[in-house]
């Protein structure tokens, strides 16, 4: 048993010394909530925003004093990604973790030049998670992560957040993370769309006095959408056309669209809420030269939330009346969506795998030219939009007004 | 009062043919009908043969021949020694009946003495080692000039402690007796509550110095062979000096040494080891000890406490998965923090994650230093706990708990997690009933940390996997422990995770306790529908 | 050592046998040749399993009862035969333990614990292995059946909680490849379902031999589902082009998963999970090494020299043996060979030769088979 014993006893004091192995203490890390990607020319550079835990949490800790604000920047640069990530080493006393990372801005630069080898990094590596959001910024993305937000402390959390939120009520950017933009770039049609973030205001508020106000003097905002083509940055869509292509993508689910009176004409609108959309595409391909055919067919629900036009909703003919014209609105955002992307010649719109899926075999012999094909295409689509639901008023005030004007005069 | 079954010569037939005697007889099952209805005979020696055939022998079932010569007496007292009051039936039922029996002396002058002996359990000897045996266990000895014969009457008294509240396992509704040192009360307060001849007592005299008796019970008719043999086996080959306390039967006779898990029951409850007798384990008395030990025994059943058969099925079924949830945690909370704060921080949402990094600022220690440390102090304190006078005690214990506690981390030796992390599993500790467990249960976490310190959760899936493939292959006298867990017993699983409601367990755990499945008719208060029949159905 | 293993413990033994390494590479290796329709190959190969299965089964359950394996084999084949063969079974058994072990850690290694060791947690794992394999088969056998029961509805939540990122379409156009490229897609799967053969050593300690065949085909089907259901979410959620790429595709699957905001990167649970069934599958075959070996050289039970000796070599093999451990195809490659020929005609050929060695033995007159 003696052997045992000895075994025994170096188990154990392996198990007191620090550093063993993989071990990393809490305080030795150094959490990361948002990154972002630049290039420079040849160059790669990597931006991180940090995290100072005894600034965000609750938590009483010993250390008083010290940092005040919850996050801190730097960037670093090198060949490649990862050794730009390395190369933090010569800086920063703390490990970088980038497990709880939440956001990742890209840089237009780096956008025209091409993603692949940044989606090999995250895809490659255990640690980063493929979860993470992805953005794009004209110009610099270190400058979105400096920025601060009121209402969050932790900022990549934020931006986050306000990706999520968009998504699930106004659809009009979609939400992207990593693992989707590899899914959609190694698809049959190898586009992929990356929604905008930037600053929209006066300087940015990077220190505490600037934090100290009620209003800030500028804010993070997304914007339009981008378009890549084989990975690289070809265009870009504004938000009532990305509204469109997401239609056509079938990623709407709740937004709100404002849309004219109808026959009343002048400039009043009502405004009314989707609730609920579902996208069916159906190509259809005759042979030899002509055009594919994409048949859409959208199904919609919606209340209204809003209105300034004369109408007097008890009438059946009226809801029909405003969902016919509520029909028109969203069929006119799919085709000016769509347009543009034919333009672009870039397939956001998942088309090609329907054509594969339902065709396989003429897709092979169009899968070559399918930009082209694409630009070609004609849309055939057809909105069916339901009004579930009118409020609580069913007269509009507008109306009720002059009706109680007649009635006086 | 005292019985020795296997060194009575005269009122007892040898230890084998008892044994043998036993062993046909129960294999017959329960006598509910025949013999019960049957009417006395005219024959005392067919009655006696038959009495003693129904209670196969049991060690305190006292019989008295009186009158009439040996072997073909006239007059027969019989009683169960632990359940009478022996003063009383020497002063109020003997002496009458010695007088009854005075004019119809025959035999010769020893004969005669005998008879005049109002004392119930009366033995006759005529070796020294019989003599020494019975002087030490209270008996008063009786010898005639000329002859080599004595008689050894038992009037064993002296001080004895009264029958109290269990220290240990106290319930808040249920019976509130505890089995005493004094094996004669134990074997009392047990014959009280399972009155059917079928509950056999063996006698054991263990232990070279100390001449301790040792009791088995067990209902013939719903134990098994097996377990019954191994554990009578075992006790006659244990060799030792003394036996001071049943926890040192329990060491000698256990399946396996090399094990943190308890493989016998122990309670100070006569109530849980009458239920346990009932479904087919061996109770085993040591005199001197109040606690009694249960044999075989599964994994299982040392996380049902007695209090859940007394209180409602729901709120016991919801505390029973408490406990185990609390095992569980007992177990492994420790290295789960420690493997999840050190190795795999990824799976923390970011929230907890920040706090608790913030929490670790300007702490000296790694956490399995910081961890171990906690454990070791809580350890300590517990400990002082018991040794402290009663009065004192818990206030120490809150003391040494909040205020150290407290104190360390705002000195910053440890983080408020930690201690948060420390007290409950010490408390979870607290949650399984029974104290072996719940010791087995410390041992194992300072193993798990250790692991967790070094690999991580990987450590902790290797540990627990030994842990499993061990568990899964003890055994307790025959029975494997992890059953019905293990060898999947679907039927034994209504008392395993809840509590089903009295009326809706009809069988007892099958297969590896016992033969007689039903253990009750259709009870339901309720009336049935008239046109279902309910209850008649044996599984 | 006589010990009772039910006709359920059998099949979860033959699931534990074969799951556990099948998952860590299955949608790569699968879907590498037919993409989408990676699903039809699993299918097609389920029921080759599901016949090896059944073939195996009844040879294994000619056995009788407490009769090891290779006893059994040396009254039917000769002496000398049976020897050989339990020496070769024993080396196969060593071997695939070293291969799956060496697969293990590097998964381990890549995924969780990346600085430690490989050498250490080789080390680690092969002391739990022996303590495994010291037991006996019957522990394993009843911790095979909880892993079993607690694996499913295991897989449901991980498929339910994945619902929301699955695009049912990806699994079109089905049928788009050939049956040539379906059926050649099914063949590393075959592989896999062949290691069903370890029915074999098991049925001697069943309590039924008979039942042999019952709990190896059901194993075999309970598994493919389940291969099937785990093909099909990788498939729906990641779309079938992505997936080649990935190595290991079913770790970045659960690690999708996201409850609300603080239920994240829960990979690991599911990682610790999967481990405690691959600590069986390897205990299986150390025991089943351990086993043959100890039936052919007719050692004693006594198992701690024979053991320990085995372990060491086991790790100081799976240690040492893989210089260049990148070469992905050619390891698959080999190690589909290896099963198939161990696992499928060996114990053809045991059987054929028993039957014809039998047939002769009557013939020569008297002596029973």
């Amino acid at each position: 048993m003696r052997k045992w014993g000895k075994l025994l006893t170096a188990l154990l004091l392996l198990g007191l010394t620090t550093g063993c192995w993989d071990r990393i203490e809490l305080n030795e890390l150094s959490i990361t909530s948002a990154t972002a990607v630049d290039r420079q020319g040849d160059r790669w550079i990597v931006s991180y925003q940090v995290l100072i835990p005894s600034v965000v949490s609750g938590a009483l800790g010993p250390m008083k004093g010290g940092a005040k604000l919850p996050i801190t920047v730097y960037s670093t640069e090198g060949p490649t990604i990862r050794e730009a990530i390395y190369q933090s080493a010569l800086e920063s006393p703390r490990t970088l973790f980038f497990s709880h990372n939440r956001v990742m801005i890209v840089g237009e630069e780096l956008a025209k030049n091409g993603l692949d080898e940044l989606i090999d990094v995250y895809l490659r590596n255990s640690d980063s998670r493929e979860t993470v959001a992805v953005l794009i910024t004209k110009g610099e993305g270190r400058k979105i992560l400096e920025q601060l937000l009121q209402i969050q402390i932790i900022p990549g959390d934020g931006i986050r957040e306000t990706m999520r939120t968009e998504r699930k009520n106004f659809s009009v950017l979609p939400y992207v993370n990593m693992y989707k933009l590899a899914m959609e770039l190694t698809s049959e049609a190898k586009n992929a769309v990356i929604p905008e973030i930037f600053i929209s205001g006066g300087e940015p508020v990077t220190s505490s006095d600037q934090m100290n106000k009620t209003t800030m003097s500028s804010k993070l905002k997304l914007g339009r959408l981008a378009v890549l083509k084989e990975g690289k940055l070809n265009g870009w869509l504004k938000a009532e056309q990305s509204l469109g292509a997401n239609f056509l993508r079938g990623e709407v689910k709740r937004t709100v669209i404002s849309t004219g009176c109808g026959d009343e004409g002048g400039s009043n609108q009502s405004a009314i809420k989707i609730l609920n959309s579902k996208t069916k595409v159906k190509p259809v391909i005759r042979g030899g030269d002509e055009p594919i055919r994409m048949i859409v067919n959208v199904k919609a629900e919606g209340t209204l939330l809003e209105t300034r036009c004369k109408i007097d909703l008890d009438k059946p003919e009226v809801i029909s009346k405003l969902e016919k014209q509520m029909e028109g609105e969203i069929l006119g955002l799919i085709r000016d969506g769509f347009k543009e992307t034919q333009k672009l010649k870039a397939d956001i719109v998942g088309f090609a795998d329907h054509v594969h899926r339902k065709y396989p075999k003429r897709w092979h012999e169009m899968k070559s030219d399918w930009p082209e094909e694409y630009s070609r295409i004609k849309l055939e689509a057809h909105v069916d939009f339901t009004l579930k639901r009118l409020g609580l008023t069913s007269k509009s005030f507008t109306k009720m007004f002059e009706q109680v004007e007649d009635e006086k005069k | 009062m005292r019985w020795f079954g296997h060194m009575l010569p005269f009122f007892r037939r040898s230890g084998r043919a008892k044994r043998q005697d036993s062993e046909s007889g129960s294999r017959q099952g329960p006598r509910d009908s025949e013999d019960l209805t049957a009417s006395l005979s005219r024959s005392l020696k067919k009655n006696l043969s038959r009495i003693r055939s129904l209670f196969g022998d049991s060690a305190d079932l006292t019989v008295r021949e009186l009158g009439g010569r040996p072997g073909d007496s006239e007059v027969s007292v019989l009683y169960l020694e632990s359940i009478v009051d022996s003063d009383f039936v020497n002063r109020y039922v003997m002496t009458p009946l010695v007088e009854w029996t005075v004019g119809r002396l025959h035999g010769d002058r020893i004969s005669r003495l005998r008879e005049t002996l109002p004392v119930g359990r009366l033995v006759e000897m005529d070796k020294m080692g019989d003599l020494l045996t019975h002087i030490l266990n209270g008996y008063t000895i009786v010898l005639v000039d000329g002859t080599p014969v004595g008689f050894a009457a038992s009037t064993t008294g002296g001080e004895r402690r009264s029958v109290e509240e269990p220290s240990s396992q106290t319930v808040t509704r249920g019976p509130k007796e505890s089995f005493t040192e004094s094996i004669l009360t134990n074997m009392t307060l047990l014959r009280r509550r399972i009155k059917t001849p079928d509950l056999r007592v063996e006698s054991f005299t263990i232990g070279r110095q100390t001449r301790t008796f040792v009791n088995i019970l067990y209902i013939d008719g719903i134990v098994l062979e097996k377990p019954l043999m191994e554990v009578r086996d075992r006790l006659s080959r244990i060799d030792v000096d003394s036996i001071l306390d049943s926890g040192y039967v329990e060491e000698y006779i256990q399946d396996e040494l090399w094990t943190p898990f308890p493989l016998m029951q122990n309670s100070e409850r006569p109530d849980a080891v009458a239920a346990g007798l009932l479904e087919g384990q061996i109770a085993i008395v040591v005199d001197g000890s109040p606690f009694v030990l249960l044999a075989p025994t599964t994994f299982v059943k040392f996380f049902q406490s007695s209090e859940d058969y007394y209180q409602r099925y729901d709120i016991a079924s919801f505390l029973r998965i408490i406990r185990y949830i609390s095992f569980l945690v007992s177990i492994l909370l420790p290295s789960l923090y420690i493997a999840v704060t050190t190795f795999h921080q990824e799976m923390l949402p970011t929230p907890l994650l920040i706090s608790l990094a913030s929490q670790r600022e300007g702490i000296p220690f790694p956490a399995l230093v910081e961890a171990l440390l906690m454990e070791l102090t809580f350890e300590v304190l517990r400990e002082a706990g018991v040794r402290m006078p009663r009065v004192v005690g818990s206030a120490i214990s809150i003391v040494g708990a909040l205020v150290l506690g407290q104190a360390a981390v705002q000195a910053g030796l440890v983080s408020a997690a930690m201690i948060i992390v420390v007290s409950f599993t010490a408390i979870a500790n607290f949650v399984i009933p029974s104290t072996n467990m719940s010791s087995g249960a410390r041992l194992i976490r300072f193993v798990l940390m250790l692991l967790a310190g070094t690999l991580g959760l990987f450590g902790i899936m290797s540990g627990l996997m030994v842990l499993l493939i061990h568990l899964v292959s003890l055994k307790s006298f025959g029975v494997p422990y992890m059953t019905p867990l293990a060898p999947i017993v679907w039927g034994n699983m209504k008392d395993v995770w809840v509590r089903v409601p009295w009326p809706l367990m009809k069988t007892r755990p099958t297969a590896h306790f016992q033969r007689n499945k039903i253990r009750q008719g259709n009870s339901f208060a309720v009336p049935s529908k008239p046109d279902r029949k309910k209850g008649e159905k044996s599984p | 050592m006589t010990q009772n293993v039910t006709k359920l413990q059998c099949a979860a033994l033959v699931m534990t046998t074969i799951l556990p390494t099948a998952v860590l590479i299955l949608p790569k290796t699968v879907m590498n040749s037919v993409a989408q329709d990676a699903w039809i190959s699993l299918l097609v190969s389920t029921l080759g399993g599901v016949i090896v299965a059944f073939a195996l089964g009844r040879f294994a359950a000619r056995s009788k009862g407490g009769v090891p394996f290779q006893k059994g084999l040396s009254e039917s084949t000769g002496r000398v035969l049976a020897a050989l063969a339990g020496l070769a079974l024993a080396a196969y058994y060593f071997s695939i333990a070293s291969i799956a072990l060496h697969e293990f850690i590097t998964f381990i290694s890549a995924e969780m614990l990346e600085y430690t060791p490989k050498i250490v947690l080789k080390g680690a794992t092969v002391l739990v292995l022996m303590y495994i394999a010291a037991r006996g088969i019957e522990p394993i056998a009843r911790i095979s059946v909880l892993l079993m029961l607690t694996s499913i509805p295991l897989l449901a939540l991980s498929v339910l909680l994945t619902l929301s990122k699955m695009t049912w379409r990806q699994i079109e156009p089905v049928g788009e490849h050939s049956w040539t490229s379906i059926a050649l897609g099914g063949v590393t799967p075959l592989g896999w379902f062949s290691e069903v053969a370890i029915v074999l050593l098991i049925a001697p300690y069943m309590t039924r031999p008979k039942e042999a065949a019952k709990g190896a085909v059901w194993g075999v089907l309970l598994t493919g589902a389940e291969l099937i259901v785990m093909v099909l979410q990788s498939l729906f959620v990641f779309g079938p082009n992505l997936v080649r790429s990935m190595e290991y595709s079913m770790v970045d699957l659960v690690g999708l998963i996201e409850v609300g905001n603080f239920v994240e990167r829960v990979e690991v649970f599911f990682i610790t999970f999967w481990m405690s069934t691959v600590f069986l599958k390897l205990g299986i075959f150390l025991f089943g090494a351990i086993h043959l070996l100890e039936t052919t050289l007719k050692m004693p039970f006594n198992r701690s020299p024979l053991l320990l000796g085995v372990g060491l070599l086991l790790w100081a093999d799976t240690s040492y043996n893989w210089p260049h451990d990148m070469n992905q195809d050619l390891t698959t490659g080999i190690t589909t060979a290896m099963l198939l020929v161990c696992n499928l005609l060996f114990p053809l050929a045991l059987a054929v030769l028993g039957r014809l060695m039998g047939a002769s033995k009557q013939a020569e007159g008297g002596a029973d088979a």
